[in-house]
């Protein structure tokens, strides 16, 4: 699960050199201000769980979404 | 000020927002209202917030096009040949063009374009329109005439139902059915407030501040509506009425 989310995070933003867990995913080049909606809608697409605008702005790394998706799904 | 007096009318997307508040407003005016909507329990808050009680609802989901005759037998049979329809049920989704799925956008146009086409298609039927005339008021949006990122899809939903209402009110004059389409800018609605939350605080800001009025209620949109219903609007067909507190208009 953890390789297939991994996977589709950075099908998202089109990142070929893929991403990790522990990234700060604002600080990648390919990050723009369209790319909050594109990773809200793909997390909602895949795993049916809405994060709202203000949480996700607590949140910093690929890991904090991907735990927030666990907790959420659980 | 004018009454609706007794006129029949169709409202979809009764159940909240928008469509509630022009659902209170006709009832005010002493319509009597069809209201459609998916959740019945929703309709009926609607229902105990409007004036008089001889209103109508039938829930139904827009999207279940098969159904359409049925229930259009059902309202005309329940209230007698209608006078108005208004189409407040939409869907509105926030996608950047690379996060859009096909079928995300066939649910959106089938709610905001195709279900307005299949129900303008039912309501002039003879059946079940009055003899003398009727009104029909699509929902359209500032979205269809200004444009934003991540708003493609809706906006061209948006843009679609305007350029029907353009050649199906010349295809219903001679009916005296006149079609027209309100674009509201940013209402305070149950559903902005939600997808509001899916954008950062400062992206809402822009939208707010970009209103040289402010953001509108759904009562300034109510108001519109029930007067393009009434029958001092009886010029006016085809047209796109724009209420958005100066947004289209500012720089």
């Amino acid at each position: 699960m953890e390789e297939l989310f991994l996977k589709r995070f950075a099908e998202a933003l089109e990142k070929e050199v893929g991403v990790k867990m522990e990234d700060d995913f604002r600080e990648y080049e390919e990050w723009d201000s369209l790319s909050l909606l594109v990773i809200l809608s793909m997390v909602d697409d895949e795993y049916g769980v809405n994060i709202d605008a203000n949480h996700f702005a607590g949140m910093k790394t690929v890991k904090d979404i991907f735990e927030f998706i666990i907790k959420k799904s659980a | 000020m004018y009454d609706l007096d007794g006129k029949k009318i169709l409202v979809t997307g009764a159940s909240s927002g928008l469509g509630r508040a022009a659902a209170i407003k006709l009832s005010a005016l002493n319509a009597k209202v069809c209201l459609i909507g998916r959740d019945e329990t929703r309709l009926k808050e609607t229902l105990s917030l409007m004036k008089n009680k001889n209103h109508f609802i039938l829930p139904a989901d827009l999207k279940n096009f098969e159904e359409y005759e049925e229930s259009f037998k059902r309202i005309t049979m329940e209230m007698g040949k209608l006078d108005g329809l208004v189409h407040f049920a939409g869907i509105h989704k926030i996608l950047p063009l690379k996060a859009m799925k096909v079928d995300s956008l066939k649910e959106m146009l089938d709610v905001n374009l195709l279900a307005f086409f299949e129900l303008v298609k039912h309501f002039t039927k003879k059946n079940n329109v009055n003899d003398a005339g009727a009104s029909i008021v699509g929902i359209s949006s500032v979205a269809s005439l200004r444009g934003a990122s991540a708003l493609s899809g809706y906006g061209c939903s948006k843009a679609a139902l305007d350029g029907a209402v353009r050649s199906l009110a010349c295809e219903y004059a001679s009916k005296n059915i006149r079609i027209n389409s309100v674009a509201p800018g940013f209402v305070k609605t149950p559903l902005n407030d939600n997808t509001m939350k899916t954008l950062p605080q400062e992206a809402v800001d822009k939208i707010i501040n970009a209103h040289p009025l402010g953001i509108g209620t759904p009562e300034d949109v109510a108001n519109l509506v029930a007067f393009l219903l009434s029958s001092e609007a009886k010029w006016i067909t085809g047209s796109t009425i724009i209420i958005d507190g100066g947004f289209s208009i500012a720089s």
